[in-house]
């Protein structure tokens, strides 16, 4: 306000204000954005780097942010300390993959129907299931989940993860799907109907594949997700079907032989691979993410 | 659409048995949704909703019989249940306002980067704790809040300067629960500046060119156009994050000395998976408890938007 009252007595002065700030502007902005880059980036550096130093090293005052003599060491200790880590491996890709193939033909399926297909309650069912996410019964519902699981003597076991990934996968997805599938104009429905496809045929040959970018957002959203769940995954299994972040939630300051270069050591073994292939998919999954946030 | 299709048909076929085989096929495609949800989503809410009204211990089932509403009476007057509630509320009362304000800073300051490459990456950067395994930002942060050798003390006391004693973070009761959330803000960050960004670009920004014409300045851009479109998508996301009232997983992760972090969720847990017989009847009680309040804080917050709104 003042600038603009200042400019309009005296032009020379508000110019130069006016050209100072147009510099100053961008200049606090990136400063700003540069400082959260900094927060953000610090301890993931700090993770890669005392990986790979030495007991000494790590504990040694003021403490060093690279490592001055690079040891591999950690990485020994990680793989004889924890035999087990393939077991976990697997566990952590067959279930979460399975559970994401899954969701993913479940929720095409059902987004097609809620989108294109003409049926008695359709909406209504659909709202009612968009509702029920919204529901804060999320704590008390897993205790039922585990007795069921218990139940169907499914504890500790692939299906019993599997099952309920799949199913908390699902809304989300449909909406999602339902959503790429409206956007798909209803001509070539049609069109494929006069041709004598079935509605089966009308969704595999024309809708998928139209559709295939939706596939592709869901799929990483339920990856991530799945991939990286603690709660359902430390609730409902123990010992055979562990996965991996409850095996990395162990590694705690006073569990006795670990220190942070091996804990980081973990880290970098147990997720660093994904990590990458997640970095590398990020620009579709932060597409995705924003075109079902628009359409939320 | 669908409906014209519908119509159509009817024209074109003129049976009723080709309509209702059409109703079929529909039917059949949300099916195996349906069976899920109704598994995994409807059953466990009304199965645990009927086990807070019995004595139901999960490791001891005999016996177990209605006693109306005596669970609830119980949670109601648990010391650990009033505290747990207090404990959740002050935890949404810090993470919430704190994550909210620090995105719509990052996403404001963001939205004027106007170079493609530097936006993307800066973008890209805030994504990359959102896509880690939250048990790995939980322990990671565990070790960073140590007050000897951890990360977080390393930057303020022995390189900044800024703090003249060492805090203990996790291991002080009175900075337990916002360290808590603070690691939890950090995490999501990325999240919250994308929701925003989403919003910010549906803002028309011939708005902005008309308002520098006029000879607006930046801030007061932001103040009169920018916030004020804002707010819609703010007050939803706001509402969306009252579910943090209900958090467990990071305080049984990382949680703080003593008591400083049992929020009335964390204490459910520990009542069914981790106390004694696992009191999942007691339990559930506790978790509709914190379901009603949790209502009642969406319904006013939901009531302050729609005053908003209008």
């Amino acid at each position: 306000m003042s600038s603009q009252t200042i400019s309009m007595r005296d032009p020379s002065f508000g110019s130069v204000l006016r050209h100072a700030l147009r510099y100053a502007g961008p200049l606090v902005r990136h400063a700003l954005l540069l400082f959260f880059v900094v927060v953000i980036l610090l301890p993931l550096i700090w993770v890669v780097a005392s990986s790979f130093k030495s007991i000494p090293e790590l504990y040694r005052v003021p403490t060093t942010l690279f490592p001055t003599e690079p040891t591999l060491t950690s990485y020994q200790f990680v793989l004889t300390q924890v035999p087990k880590l393939p077991q976990y491996y697997e566990n952590s890709l067959v279930v979460t993959s399975v559970s994401v193939v899954l969701a993913g033909i479940i929720a095409s399926l059902a987004g097609y129907a809620f989108a294109r297909l003409n049926f008695p309650g359709r909406d209504q069912i659909f709202w009612c299931l968009v509702i029920s996410i919204f529901l804060p019964t999320s704590i008390t519902s897993l205790f039922a989940v585990y007795e069921l699981t218990d139940r169907l003597q499914l504890l500790d076991t692939w299906f019993g993860l599997i099952l309920p990934y799949t199913a908390g996968a699902l809304i989300v997805s449909t909406f999602i799907m339902r959503s790429v599938f409206s956007s798909i104009p209803g001509e070539l429905q049609d069109a494929a109907r006069i041709d004598g496809c079935n509605t089966l045929e009308v969704f595999y040959r024309i809708m998928l594949p139209l559709g295939a970018m939706g596939i592709v957002v869901i799929t990483i959203l339920n990856f991530v997700n799945i991939w990286g769940d603690y709660l359902l995954a430390r609730t409902l299994t123990y010992e055979n079907a562990r996965t991996l972040p409850v095996e990395i939630s162990l590694l705690q300051p006073q569990t006795g032989d670990w220190h942070f270069n091996t804990v980081t050591a973990a880290y970098m073994l147990m997720f660093g691979p994904a990590f990458l292939v997640l970095v590398a998919l990020q620009r579709w999954f932060l597409r995705g993410l924003s075109e079902g946030a628009l359409k939320f | 659409m669908a409906n014209a299709i519908g119509t159509r048909q009817r024209t074109l076929v003129g049976r009723r048995f080709r309509i209702r085989g059409e109703y079929l096929v529909g039917y059949a495609f949300i099916a195996p949704l349906l069976a899920m949800f109704v598994v995994y989503h409807l059953y466990p809410i009304i199965r645990s909703f009927t086990m807070s009204f019995t004595n139901f211990k999960y490791l001891q089932p005999q016996g177990t019989h209605f006693i109306g509403l005596a669970n609830y009476q119980e949670a109601a007057e648990s010391p650990y249940v009033q505290h747990g509630i207090l404990l959740g509320i002050e935890y949404m009362l810090i993470y919430i306002p704190l994550a909210m304000i620090i995105a719509l800073v990052i996403a404001l300051a963001l939205d004027r980067v106007s170079q493609h490459f530097l936006a993307g990456a800066y973008r890209t950067i805030y994504y990359l704790p959102v896509i880690m395994p939250g048990a790995v930002v939980y322990v990671l942060w565990k070790w960073m809040y140590i007050p000897s050798f951890g990360l977080i003390n390393y930057v303020l006391v022995d390189t900044l300067h800024l703090l003249a004693i060492r805090p203990q973070w996790l291991g002080s009761p009175d900075l337990a629960l916002p360290s808590v959330a603070f690691m939890e803000v950090w995490r999501l960050l990325g999240y919250n500046v994308l929701l925003l960004l989403v919003g910010l670009g549906s803002i028309n920004r011939e708005l902005y060119e008309a308002a520098r014409i006029d000879g607006a300045s930046e801030l007061q851009l932001i103040w009169h156009i920018t916030l004020p479109l804002l707010k819609p998508i703010f007050l939803v996301m706001m509402v969306l994050k009252m579910s943090v009232f209900a958090v467990v997983e990071p305080m049984l992760i990382a949680p703080g000395v003593g008591d400083s972090t049992w929020t009335w969720g964390w204490y459910a847990y520990d009542q069914a998976f981790l106390e004694g017989n696992l009191r999942m009847g007691y339990a559930s009680a506790i978790g509709y408890l914190g379901a009603l309040i949790m209502s009642v804080f969406v319904y006013f917050q939901y009531r302050l938007f729609r005053h908003e709104r209008a």
